[in-house]
């Protein structure tokens, strides 16, 4: 049985020689189809491992309650207006309340994206101001470079000092030490005390989760700094951003449906329809989730039409293979009057369109990694082959050969000698 | 003149063991090749056209005979009824001992592989491959390992006189090298029958002649070998010419003055 489907491999080989060009273009089909599909799941997977770093940047056990801008859509608009104008949005205290109430939560950090404008030795930065307290640096996991991290004194005592992130440093700072300098923020001076790590994400805005688009190129600044910046604004106690962290990631559901029962009853919800609603509950690991699933929308999409290149590249293989044992009647009925059997006709031809999408699958492969690089190389996206692609393509070829060799294999066999030796 | 059809007794011993190249006593021989009353139609109940019409025929061990006749006498078929590749619709047919009709498709491949050789007129040999490979050819469905039937090969290549051009392709020998590589195929398995269909029809008469010697040759070395052919001149170089005519033996003739090619000098003791 073994030897029989080694002569088989052998002879469907030297076959597969002879007409090496007619080969290699039925593979085509294969080679693009295979090609495509290892390209294009490399391509979504990169994608993917950026969208899931920058997510896991969020940390997956922290809980965001965001304050909302209110819109303007119904009929009732001034009714609403003067509901939101009346609510006083998020604020710490609020916050602080349920995170000792709260068993599940450990830990909150509260933020204040402060609109103000930046100045370094009379120039305009490009930055985000943000106030928070000494917690968002555990909350958010995040790593000094030098210097110190906001500390609860500096809220205590007003202090007018910041942290900047690398890529300030990098930008503002090349030559000189940041540490010390002064930034002028909205006319007051701030002493930079420390510089942060950047968090990981991506460069590249193409992947970039709404939530994480400017986790860097910021500034940091006590809480109080931020509240009391300014007494123009009313409602100074409100943030734009708190941050929860649960005590484990498993609690994270359990712990946003207490948030937001919390929330729905403080800002009095029962008595407003949603569209009133002023904040909003995620959780970092449910937009994982999102982006898991959107991904495997997609990847099935991407599968059905490498699927169907795959098959349209499997007939031109059946296509070919017909030609093929039309042509060699000749070389069946002289093997057969030697002696070969149906099955032994049967699986040398078999076995020839098994190596073509075989080796079509393997140059598929190489073509796809060399496309994928290609991508890479010229619009700076970021890839990541999956070696399952690989397989599952070179599976499918596989599949492709049997199901598409087939036919004309069994109509090899069932060649009838005599006929086949009359062939001119 | 009218040749015995059938001398053999009714018996016959389930197994022959005797060395081929003596001729033992014709009382306790196998004969190669024995038909009774052989029938072939083709095409569907009523509309049948009937090739062979009750054939008796019977072959013995070491003999060398011709099948003539005009076309549509029904020798392609008989030789293709002969060489297995068809089944007969009725009669018998005992190849070297052994009951054809009645056995599958798979048998069959079986019983070509193993006791038949043949001999093309337009040798049908594989160009993709060397002479060595195509003469190996049958010894790949008797699953032999490959580097036996390459010996196998190399030495039957040396034997019909080849052993030089062993790494050439069919391509590039003459029509006389590739039908002594297409006997040499046929010989490879030791076969009981060397089947020969044409096998000068392609070559011209002087290189026709040299094949004849061939032929001839492994007749006396105790070769059992049938021709079909249309040339009269070529079926004198056999012992017995069966005239075929609509299905029927018209005629056996043991040949008179028999035609000696050239010799031919086989490497069989090589």
């Amino acid at each position: 049985m073994f030897m029989e489907w080694i002569n088989a491999a052998r002879i469907g080989l030297a076959g597969l020689s002879v007409h090496k060009f007619r080969a290699a273009l039925s593979m085509l089909g294969i080679i693009f189809g295979v090609a495509s599909v290892v390209a294009v799941i490399a391509v979504s997977e990169g994608a993917r491992g950026e969208v899931l770093k920058q997510l896991a940047a969020l940390g997956a056990s922290n809980i965001m309650v965001d304050d909302l801008d209110w819109k303007a859509s119904s009929e009732k608009r001034d009714l609403k207006k003067a509901t939101r104008l009346h609510s006083e949005g998020l604020t710490v205290d609020e916050a602080n309340s349920i995170a000792h109430s709260c068993a599940l939560i450990s830990e909150f950090a509260p933020l204040r994206k402060v609109p103000a404008s930046v100045r370094l030795d009379e120039q305009p930065i490009n930055a985000e101001v943000i106030g928070t307290t000494p917690s968002y640096f555990s909350v958010m996991g995040l790593h000094l470079q030098k210097g110190r991290w906001l500390v609860k004194a500096d809220d205590d005592l007003g202090r007018r000092v910041c942290v900047i992130d690398e890529t300030l440093r990098q930008e503002h700072f090349r030559l000189t030490t940041a540490i010390g300098r002064t930034m002028v923020i909205d006319h007051e001076p701030y002493e930079i005390v420390g510089i942060l790590e950047n968090v990981e994400t991506s460069s590249d805005a193409k992947y970039t989760v709404d939530d994480v688009k400017q986790l860097n190129r910021r500034v940091y600044i006590p809480l109080q700094a931020a509240l009391s910046r300014t007494t123009l604004e009313p409602l100074s106690d409100e943030v734009s951003r708190v941050i929860f962290q649960c005590r484990s990631a498993e609690d994270v559901h359990a712990a946003a449906s207490v948030l937001n029962r919390f929330y729905e009853s403080s800002h009095n919800m029962e008595a407003f329809d949603q569209r009133s609603r002023d904040y909003s509950v995620s959780v970092a690991q449910d937009l994982i989730k999102q982006t898991e699933e959107s991904q495997r929308i997609f990847n099935y999409v991407m599968a059905c039409s490498a699927g169907i290149s795959l098959v349209v590249g499997g007939i031109g293989i059946m296509n070919i293979m017909l030609a093929n044992v039309t042509e060699r009647r000749r070389e069946i009925g002289t093997r057969r009057a030697v002696g070969a059997t149906q099955a032994d006709i049967l699986r040398q031809f078999l076995f020839e369109s098994l190596s073509i999408c075989l080796l079509g699958g393997l140059l598929g492969c190489a073509v796809g990694v060399g496309f994928t690089y290609l991508v890479e190389s010229s619009t700076g996206w970021h890839t990541k082959i999956a070696w399952w692609s690989m397989f599952a393509a070179l599976g499918v070829s596989l599949l492709d050969g049997v199901m598409f060799g087939t036919y004309p294999a069994w109509k090899a066999g069932k060649l009838d000698p005599i006929e086949a030796l009359r062939y001119e | 003149m009218i040749a015995p059809i059938d001398m053999s007794v009714a018996e016959e011993p389930p197994e022959f063991s005797a060395p081929r190249e003596t001729i033992p006593s014709i009382y306790d021989e196998v004969p190669v090749l024995k038909i009774e009353r052989l029938v072939k139609t083709y095409g569907m109940e009523g509309h049948a056209v009937t090739a062979l019409n009750g054939i008796a025929l019977t072959v013995r061990r070491g003999e060398f005979v011709s099948i003539m006749g005009q076309s549509g006498s029904g020798k392609s078929t008989l030789l293709h009824v002969l060489g297995c590749l068809h089944r007969a619709t009725s009669g018998s047919y005992k190849l070297d001992g052994v009951e054809v009709s009645g056995l599958d498709d798979d048998q069959l491949s079986m019983l070509r592989n193993r006791k038949i050789g043949f001999v093309f007129q337009k040798f049908n040999l594989l160009n993709q491959s060397n002479i060595v490979e195509n003469v190996a050819l049958p010894l790949v469905y008797a699953h032999i390992p490959r580097h036996e039937r390459l010996d196998a090969a190399r030495r039957v290549l040396h034997i019909v006189g080849l052993g030089d051009r062993l790494r050439h392709k069919p391509a590039e020998l003459s029509g006389g090298q590739s039908q002594r590589v297409a006997i040499a195929r046929a010989l490879v398995t030791e076969p009981a029958l060397l089947l020969a269909d044409e096998p000068t029809g392609n070559l011209d008469s002087k290189t026709g002649e040299e094949i004849m010697g061939v032929f001839q040759a492994l007749h006396d070395a105790g070769k059992t070998i049938v021709q079909v052919t249309h040339d009269r001149e070529k079926a004198e170089y056999s012992e017995r010419i069966i005239h075929l005519k609509d299905g029927l033996i018209a005629q056996l003739e043991t040949v008179q003055k028999r035609r000696r090619a050239p010799k031919v000098e086989l490497g069989l003791e090589a």
